[in-house]
C-alpha cells in the first residue's frame, strides 16, 4: 500500500490531478509515524472442513483443516484460531492435537502442540470439540499454510474428527500489524 | 505545523463509489459487536431451539463478511443415566447458517457407570458468513439435546458468561 505524505498548513478547494501523484517517489518512506497504532487487523482468512477423518496411528496426521494467508510484512503477526469439531475418542483412547505450518510450500512442521491427552475417559466413548488459539510470527511475506494435525493415543480403537460428517471444523487466520 | 485535509466524498477515478478492495483495505475489520449473557437457558428438546442469546450487526457493504466467534458456558445433564449429548448451531435472522444442516459443535460426554451425568465445558466456535446484505443481521445461538428428554442442555447458568462476537470483515 502506498504511503502518502503531505506537508502543508492547509489545502482547501484544491484538486490534485492524478498525473501529479507519483507513488514511485515515496519509496523512501520506510516507517509509519508513531501516531499510527500497531495491532490493527489487516486481513482475515478462513477455512472449513467437514469430512470425517478417523485414524489409529500415534503419528501426527494431517486433519484436512487448513487455512492459507500471505502476510503483507515480515514483521506482522498471525493470530490463528478455530475449532476442531466432532472429536470422537473411543473407549480408552485420547487425542493429541498440533498446529503445523508450512511457508511457501516448503513442507509442514509443528509449531505448537495444543493437546496431549484430549478426551480420555476410562472405558467410555466421548465426543467433544476442541478450540484453539495461537499467535505466530512467521517472519515472511510468502504464503503461509496452517493445518491442524492430530494423532491417536491409548489402547482403544481409534480417534476421529467430524465424526458424523455433519459438523464444521473451522480455522481462521488474522494478520495483525506490528 | 498542523495540516488538515477535508473531503466530503472519496470516489474512484471513474467517479464511482470505492469498495474496500479499491481502497486497499480489503480484509480489514470494519466494526466489532459483542453480546454477553449470564441468563440461564435450558432445553430438553431434541429439535434445535433458540437459546434467546444473540448479537446483531449491520454491515456497511454487501461485499463484507461477518466473522462470528462464540464462547459459551455449557452444562450438559442427564438425571437418569451417564450419557448425554448436546449440539449447537448459529442462525442468522431465523435461518440456519448452513443449509445442509451442519452444526458448529457437538458434545457427547459420558460418565463411568453412574446413574447421573453433569458435564461443564466452555466451547468456542468461529464461523465466517457472507450475508450479502446491509440490513441489520441477528446471529442467534441454537441448541438441542440429541437423545431424549432426560437430558438437559443449559447455556450459562445465571452466573457464568457466554459471549457472541461479530466482526465485519471488509471486502
Amino acid at each position: 500500500m502506498a504511503i502518502t505524505r503531505l506537508i502543508a498548513p492547509s489545502i482547501t478547494g484544491l484538486t490534485i490531478p492524478n498525473t501529479s501523484i507519483n507513488n514511485a517517489s515515496l519509496d523512501s518512506v520506510t516507517a509509519l509515524p508513531s501516531g499510527i497504532p500497531t495491532g490493527k487487523v489487516l486481513q482475515v482468512q478462513h477455512g472449513t472442513y467437514g469430512t470425517q477423518n478417523s485414524i489409529s496411528t500415534t503419528s501426527a496426521t494431517a486433519s484436512g483443516l487448513s487455512v492459507s494467508i500471505t502476510p503483507t510484512s515480515s514483521s506482522n503477526k498471525i493470530l490463528v484460531m478455530g475449532n476442531l469439531a466432532g472429536c470422537r475418542m473411543y473407549a480408552n483412547t485420547y487425542m493429541s492435537v498440533w498446529l503445523y505450518r508450512q511457508i511457501n510450500g516448503g513442507g509442514y512442521s509443528s509449531i505448537r502442540k495444543f493437546e496431549n491427552g484430549f478426551g480420555y475417559l476410562q472405558g467410555e466413548t466421548e465426543t467433544l470439540s476442541k478450540s484453539f488459539y495461537y499467535q505466530d510470527t512467521p517472519n515472511t511475506t510468502n504464503q503461509v499454510d496452517y493445518q491442524i494435525y492430530f494423532s491417536y493415543n491409548g489402547s482403544g480403537d481409534s480417534v476421529a474428527i467430524n465424526i458424523d460428517s455433519q459438523e464444521w471444523s473451522t480455522i481462521t487466520a488474522m494478520e495483525i500489524a506490528s | 505545523m498542523t495540516s488538515i485535509i477535508k473531503v466530503d466524498t472519496i470516489q474512484t477515478a471513474a467517479g464511482g463509489t470505492p469498495t474496500a478492495s479499491s481502497l486497499g483495505i480489503s480484509g480489514t475489520i470494519g466494526q466489532v459487536v459483542q453480546a454477553t449473557t449470564t441468563t440461564s437457558t435450558t432445553s430438553t428438546s431434541t429439535s434445535f431451539a433458540t437459546t434467546n442469546f444473540s448479537a446483531s450487526i449491520t454491515p456497511t457493504s454487501t461485499s463484507s463478511k461477518i466473522l462470528i466467534q462464540c464462547s459459551i458456558h455449557v452444562n450438559i445433564l442427564n438425571n437418569t443415566n451417564d450419557y448425554a449429548e448436546a449440539e449447537y448451531k448459529i442462525y442468522r435472522n431465523g435461518s440456519s447458517l448452513d443449509s445442509s444442516g451442519r452444526r458448529i459443535g457437538g458434545y457427547a460426554p459420558r460418565g463411568n457407570g453412574s446413574t447421573q451425568l453433569r458435564y461443564t465445558t466452555y466451547p468456542s466456535f468461529t464461523l465466517l458468513d457472507s450475508p450479502a446484505s446491509t440490513s441489520s443481521l441477528t446471529y442467534e445461538l441454537y441448541f438441542r439435546t440429541v437423545n431424549n428428554s432426560n437430558e438437559n442442555n443449559i447455556l450459562s447458568d445465571g452466573s457464568r458468561p457466554s459471549s457472541i462476537t461479530l466482526m465485519e470483515v471488509l471486502a
